[in-house]
């Protein structure tokens, strides 16, 4: 067996696109698109989205689906036909047809991609703007992040909360800060993502479809405690988000006018200032890890900095953590609790815990 | 042979031809180029046992092997050490190494300030592994104010040393293009260039209006953290979204600086081992070029969910999406490339077309975040971690590989072995789409990225992650044994082992001290099969690979 | 010369695919990365002072710094002069009009350190004290140091130059000094216009 040259002449006439080559191109192309069909019509990849703004979202996010199984499956089936149908013979030393382009085809497939983008684009836009555009009727909510807890103000009723009560049906507006550094709202089941960037107020509209409680996620690196920032959303029908509104107003004056007993005032701040992320204590059901747990540390104060009492090893490290870290775990406590705090919280803080025996 | 030579004395040296030469500041461009690979790859293992310790620490719900703190240091680490200290520094190495001949130069336009380069990086990386020492810095690659001005040290020191890194890269692509433009040997004008020369000038290009951008960044940062200036913290005034825009005028573009040598390479190894010429050449070249122009066009796309001004996502989307035609065109005409070829199915050849397959995933996954209403969702969840390994691992990384294999017999002399190069292959592969894949599912379905703990519902989806980590792991296994290996006992390569057109082939392997002993004769561009008889062989067919001989 | 590379080196530049000389490219393509540079740190100045209180730079010293911009513009036509002296060959005026380059740019080196200490000594304006000082030290402060670093490379051409290192046929790297020099100079023009005048 000898190769006397291992290139052809220029010009000689190979079929390129010979019948086989045909019929893979369609059964591909048919492929592409039964298979872009069902997967855009099915969407396995999402449950179903709990707001109006999600349920478009997710339509959107089939057709892409769709479009995109269907050039997955051309890209990888002329990738699998070819790596079958032109495997070079063993022995076979000679070079493929000397192919250099395609003038039609070039264009073609710079055409129909550049075609196909467009046309995503207007649709992407299309909800965009629906997904943004204000109901008249709209309720606000404020949503201020910090490292490491949502909190909630309902300026219609002055009330602030630690967890998200929204009425169904009803679109609400939030409207999103940041108290420290940058942080994002997220509701995984209702699509929807915003940024708290400090100094700016940004703001997304929700309309809730199904009543439920659906977590609260941050979604922006925003220290040690990022994984644990969650709070949740919880929707219910319109009376009862108003008893519930009630509800938390009679207690919101209850405690006006009668201090509430240390200990669910103590539970109530040492969640509401976040403390919980970080810090586990059974008591207040919090579990936290990224800093020591909390569980005893009424008894142990005492004995931890030489020559300050419990109480003042207590206060010193919520208002100034960097004196003293515990041996083992990053000093990444926020340092600003002495301007976040009120000193009666401070206080009833301290108390609480010098409590945990 | 006086064209043959080291020359230089002491710690300066031109030409590699014993160890030492390699641990000096050496200006022979085949030397850096070899001192840029095998650093990168250091760091590559490096960024690869960060991974390892990220994915055993999310291989269960709430593992307690890092804590929120050290986890985000681990996680800062890793995506800054695989882009800046091996994605990038590999490509530079590898087109060190190439580039001059494949064009016929006899080294790069400056050789002093190639080593100067190679030379920034290195108290780059130091700094980079200090900065763990001393605490690390724990915002995130992309490093977002307030959060980066509040973290430790280590922060500062991260800053640092992206600054050398910074330097080492602009010096790198003024030599890159003086050299591209200026030392192509006669005869080969810019349509006969091989493609991976357009690719690394339009990378180039890139680096050199997109880096100074992050220098001027970083600079405010340190000027933040050291003379508490308020650029970024809202509590001063500043603003935040500096950072960001800045930030992303530099790290979208830098995707391309990750990709685009990618395409390159690629458009390389497949018509060797198709044995047919590149499908629609100027438009793969001006596909690059627009791609580097287009790519300073997209930047705020990373930034739809900031409360940036609402009104410009729309035209922010339409830039994105838009990008997706260059690189839509280029995977086409490779899908071309290789139709009625002879396909030749070695490790190189394997990685080459993983490479369209893989990277192909990572673009369709891409049009879906440049869509403002689904990145609202997908935005900073695991859809985007599981979007840019596909970019960054199933595209560059595969393509390194197909370059390493492809070039390691031109660069050692020694053929690598193909048995272990499969195991490589198929190890690689099928645990970057264990890892990865399940990701998109993780990140739609409710995980956010940069989280050292989750809810119990996501376990299954990261274990499978966790395995595949721990499969891609292995896989590196086989590919450092054939390497070292190979280095002393592989089959001799001979000039030409794939029997390749293209200038690079002409040479001894390795090639001699100054390249080209005689000045190189260029007959057309470097994808000439089934057209015109390889140079010397006139028009009998090459032996077989590894029966060539020696020189 | 046996022991130094004999691969090409500035002065003997490799014959040229484009026409264009490699040094000079490399150094147009360098000066594109420093437009860059500057321009992300104006960026940067100008977000900052959007948020600065109306005038914050009443406390800047317009006519001094004029003067300075003055001396600087001096020291451009200075080194344009080297250049034109040493392409007639002439070695003796080229140093000296390089001595008198180091003369102006270390007049406005000298006078922007002294602004610096009136500006932080007196606390009327520091880079932590408000945003348009941030800016305003971040950004003059950049420039300052593109000057110095200009001074030394000012300082190594008059050394090459008493070492007899140019002729009318061979001062490509006096050229690429005076391109950077310009370069800072222009980039001066600009701040000193976005920043004390505007």
């Amino acid at each position: 067996m000898s190769h006397p040259t291992n290139h052809r002449p220029a010009g000689s006439n190979v079929p390129v696109f010979d019948n086989t080559g045909k019929m893979a191109a369609i059964i591909i192309g048919v492929t592409a698109v039964v298979a872009g069909s069902v997967m855009g019509a099915a969407n396995p990849f999402l449950s179903n989205a709990t707001s109006s703004q999600g349920a478009q979202i997710d339509t959107l996010f089939s057709l892409f689906v769709g479009i995109a199984t269907a050039i997955f499956i051309i890209v990888q089936g002329f990738l699998l036909f070819s790596i079958v149908r032109f495997a070079r013979a063993p022995e076979d030393e000679e070079d493929g047809v000397p192919l250099r382009g395609n003038t039609k085809l070039e264009v073609f497939w710079t055409a129909v991609p550049a075609l196909i983008v467009v046309i995503l684009s207007v649709l992407s836009y299309r909800v965009l703007a629906d997904i943004e555009r204000p109901h008249p009727d709209q309720m606000v909510v404020e949503v201020t992040g910090r490292q490491y807890a949502w909190e909630f103000y309902y300026p219609d009723y002055d009330l602030k909360t630690a967890e998200l009560h929204i009425p169904l049906g009803r679109q609400v507006l939030l409207k999103i800060t940041s108290a420290d550094v940058n942080h994002a709202f997220w509701v995984p089941q209702m699509r929807i993502k915003k940024d708290a960037v400090g100094g700016k107020i940004t703001t997304v509209n929700i309309t809730a479809t199904a009543p439920g409680v659906y977590p609260i996620v941050c979604a922006e690196l925003c220290g040690a405690g990022h994984a644990v920032m969650r709070s949740q959303v919880v929707v219910e029908a319109e009376p009862t988000f108003q008893i519930w509104v009630q509800a938390q107003l009679g207690a919101k004056q209850r405690a006006a006018a009668m201090p509430p007993d240390p200990k669910t005032l103590g539970r109530q701040l040492y969640n509401q200032y976040g403390c919980n992320a970080c810090h586990k204590l059974a008591d207040a059901a919090a579990v936290g890890v990224v800093g020591p747990a909390l569980d005893g540390i009424g008894s142990r104060a005492a004995d931890i900095v030489p020559g300050q009492s419990a109480e003042e090893y207590i206060r010193t490290a919520i208002i100034r953590p960097m004196d003293f870290i515990t041996p083992n775990y990053p000093p990444v406590m926020p340092g600003d609790y002495a301007q976040r705090m009120s000193q009666a919280d401070l206080e009833a803080l301290v108390q609480y815990l010098l409590e945990q025996k | 042979m006086t064209a043959d030579t080291v020359v230089g004395t002491g710690l300066v040296r031109h030409g590699g031809r014993k160890f030492s030469d390699y641990l000096i500041f050496n200006t022979d461009h085949k030397v850096i180029g070899i001192q840029y690979l095998v650093l990168a790859f250091v760091f590559f293992l490096f960024g690869g046992a960060l991974a390892g310790l990220i994915r055993a620490q999310l291989a269960t719900p709430d593992a307690q092997l890092l804590t929120g703190s050290s986890y985000n240091v681990t996680l800062t680490l890793h995506g800054t050490v695989m882009i800046f200290l091996w994605i990038i520094p590999a490509f530079v190495g590898a087109a060190n190494y190439v580039v001059p001949l494949m064009i016929g130069a006899n080294d790069m336009a400056f050789p002093r300030l190639n080593a100067v380069s190679f030379w920034l990086l290195v108290p780059g990386g130091l700094l980079m592994l200090v900065s763990f020492a001393v605490g690390g810095a724990e915002s995130g690659w992309t490093a977002y104010p307030p959060l980066s001005v509040t973290t430790p040290i280590g922060q500062t020191l991260w800053a640092l040393a992206l600054q050398f890194i910074g330097f080492s890269s602009i010096f790198g692509a003024i030599n890159f293009l003086v050299t591209i433009f200026n030392l192509r040997a006669p005869g080969m004008g810019l349509t006969q260039m091989p493609l991976l020369a357009w690719a690394v000038a339009a990378t180039s290009i890139i680096i050199l209006l997109g880096t100074p951008v992050l220098s001027g960044a970083l600079l405010m940062l340190i000027l933040q953290r050291w003379l508490g200036a308020q650029f970024f913290t809202p509590a001063g005034g500043g603003n935040p979204l500096l950072w960001q825009n800045l930030f992303w005028f530099y790290s979208h573009p830098a995707v391309y600086i990750m990709i685009l040598p990618g395409f390159g390479i690629i458009s390389e190894v497949l018509p060797i081992f198709a044995r047919k010429p590149i499908f629609g050449y100027k438009l793969i070249a001006f596909s690059s070029m627009a791609i580097a122009v287009f790519g300073f066009l997209v930047w705020a796309h990373h930034m739809f969910t900031s409360g940036m001004d609402p009104f410009l996502r729309v035209p922010f989307m339409v830039t994105s999406m838009i990008i997706a035609v260059p690189t839509g065109v280029k995977i086409f005409s490779w899908l071309a490339t290789i139709w009625a070829g002879k396909l030749r199915f070695t490790t190189s050849m394997m990685f080459g077309l993983a490479f369209i397959s893989m990277f192909v995933i990572g673009g369709l996954s891409g049009i879906f975040l440049a869509s403002v209403p689904i990145d609202i969702h997908v935005q900073d969840t695991y859809f985007v971690v599981a979007h840019l390994h596909y970019v960054l691992f199933g595209g560059s990384v595969m393509s390194i590989f197909a370059g390493l294999y492809l070039w390691f017999p031109k660069i050692t002399g020694r053929m690598l072995d193909e048995r272990l190069g499969r195991l490589h292959f198929w190890l690689t592969f099928m645990g970057f789409n264990l890892t990865f894949f399940p990701q998109h599912l993780a990140g739609l379905q409710g995980m956010p990225r940069r989280v050292y703990t989750y809810p119990p519902e996501l376990w299954a989806l990261n274990l499978l992650s966790s395995i595949g980590a721990f499969l891609m792991a292995i896989a590196v296994l086989p590919f450092l044994y054939n390497a070292l290996r190979s280095l002393v006992a592989g089959k001799v390569a001979g000039p030409n082992p794939w029997r390749a057109f293209g200038l690079e082939w002409t040479v001894s392997s390795p090639p001699p001290v100054h390249n080209f002993p005689t000045p190189p004769v260029v007959e057309g561009d470097p994808y000439g099969y089934g057209e015109r008889p390889l140079p010397g062989t006139t028009g009998v067919a090459a032996p077989a690979p590894g029966m060539a001989g020696g020189e | 010369m046996s022991d130094t590379t004999p691969h090409l080196t500035m002065q003997q530049s490799a014959p040229s695919a484009t026409g264009l000389d490699s040094a000079k490219l490399g150094m147009w393509l360098f000066l594109a990365t420093e437009v860059m540079l500057f321009s992300a740190m104006i960026a940067g100045f100008l977000d900052m002072r959007g948020r600065s209180p109306a005038d914050a730079h009443h406390v800047l010293n317009i006519p001094v710094t004029a003067v300075n911009t003055f001396v600087l513009i001096c020291s451009s036509l200075t080194v344009a002069l080297s250049v034109a002296a040493i392409e007639q060959g002439d070695q003796k005026r080229l140093r000296n009009f390089l001595l008198l380059t180091l003369l102006f740019g270390g007049t406005f080196l000298s006078v922007q350190i002294y602004e610096y200490n009136v500006l932080i000594g007196s606390g009327e304006l520091t880079p932590w004290n408000s945003l348009f000082g941030a800016g305003f030290f971040a950004v003059t402060g950049l420039h300052g140091f593109h000057v110095f670093i200009g001074l030394i490379w000012c300082v190594l051409t008059i050394i090459w130059t008493s070492q007899g290192k140019f002729s009318a046929q061979n001062f490509m790297r006096v050229e690429i000094f005076g391109l950077y020099w310009h370069f800072v100079d222009v980039v001066w023009i600009i701040l000193f216009v976005l920043i004390y005048l505007v």
